[in-house]
């Protein structure tokens, strides 16, 4: 099994989930760093080094209320990986772009990104207290792993 | 002009900028905006200019104070960011703004796809989709203007105007 990769969130970074152990896979919160490359190159380097290795069937999910022009290409980057390797794989691996109802910018957003892949990402409107209680669960994961 | 409590806001910093201070100005300027506004998205979208231009301001400030200016008058945003940079730097500012500033809608939609699709980044951690988004966004002339300083250090000024519901 390979590793997971936690990174526990800031008020400018996302919290990232990748746990193929427990099935999730996942990164959500605001994304404005200082330095784009830098935060997201470890989430590069996993990606290329364990998804052949994630099973088949499963779903990596994208919740970012707000983010920079810089981490939307590091998170084009992201999404890119994922739909080549998993096709390398020959694995169906989808992708939830998730998003608050009618927050229109980053439903756009995700159709801008859509329409860049190969397959298009699956766009999941959530309650404000949905978008609340799953970025509060995966920041607890995450600060509980990265504590440990 | 109507200065209604709710027509009229004006956020303004001089000083340093650290990281700490550009995301508490991000925090203000969305915390004042959807206080003013109705519409999320319009909210995103102003935000997101002042953003982008506090980025540039971070990543190329050479030394000194940057000076931001919001302000939100009946239907309209001005934003403005003046910073010291290196003559490089502040040049290659002007030329990229000029290049966006003489593309139409189609052409600025193209290029920040490209940009957005090519996998590289600039030196100091660019994406070069700044400029392009704010084009994309504001569908108005951006105002840029750089001052020779020293030989070597430039006054940056960036203006946007945008209207919105």
């Amino acid at each position: 099994m390979p590793p997971p990769l936690y990174i526990a969130g800031t008020r400018s970074t996302p919290t990232v989930v990748l746990d193929p152990a427990v099935g999730r896979f996942a990164i959500a919160g605001n994304s404005l760093p200082e330095n784009t490359p830098g935060f997201y190159r470890p989430v590069m380097d996993w990606l290329e080094a364990h998804l052949h290795a994630v099973p088949a069937g499963s779903r990596f999910t994208f919740l970012l209320p707000y983010f920079n022009t810089s981490s939307m290409k590091a998170l084009f980057m992201l999404l890119r990986t994922i739909q080549r390797i998993s096709g390398e794989a020959g694995k169906d691996i989808a992708i939830g772009w998730q998003v608050e109802e009618d927050d229109e910018f980053m439903i756009e957003a995700g159709e801008n990104f859509s329409s860049l892949l190969d397959h298009p990402l699956q766009l999941t409107p959530l309650s404000a207290d949905e978008v609340y209680a799953t970025t509060r669960a995966l920041d607890a994961a995450a600060v509980q792993r990265t504590a440990t | 002009m109507d200065m209604s409590p709710t027509n009229k806001h004006l956020t303004h910093y001089e000083g340093r900028l650290s990281s700490e201070v550009r995301l508490q100005i991000t925090e203000l300027i969305m915390a004042v905006t959807a206080a003013s506004l109705d519409k999320r998205t319009n909210v995103k979208r102003l935000c997101a200019v002042a953003i982008e231009l506090l980025d540039n301001a971070q990543r190329y400030c050479s030394s000194g104070s940057v000076l931001f200016n919001w302000q939100l008058v009946s239907g309209q945003l001005m934003v403005r960011i003046e910073n010291r940079a290196a003559r490089m730097d502040a040049l290659r500012m002007v030329e990229a703004v000029d290049a966006v500033n003489r593309m139409d809608r189609a052409q600025v939609i193209e290029a920040f796809r490209a940009q957005l699709t090519n996998s590289t980044f600039g030196e100091k951690g660019g994406a070069g989709l700044g400029f392009l988004d704010i084009a994309r966004k504001v569908e108005r002339p951006i105002q840029a203007e750089v001052t020779p300083i020293t030989e070597e250090e430039y006054l940056c000024r960036n203006e946007v105007h945008i209207p919105f519901d």
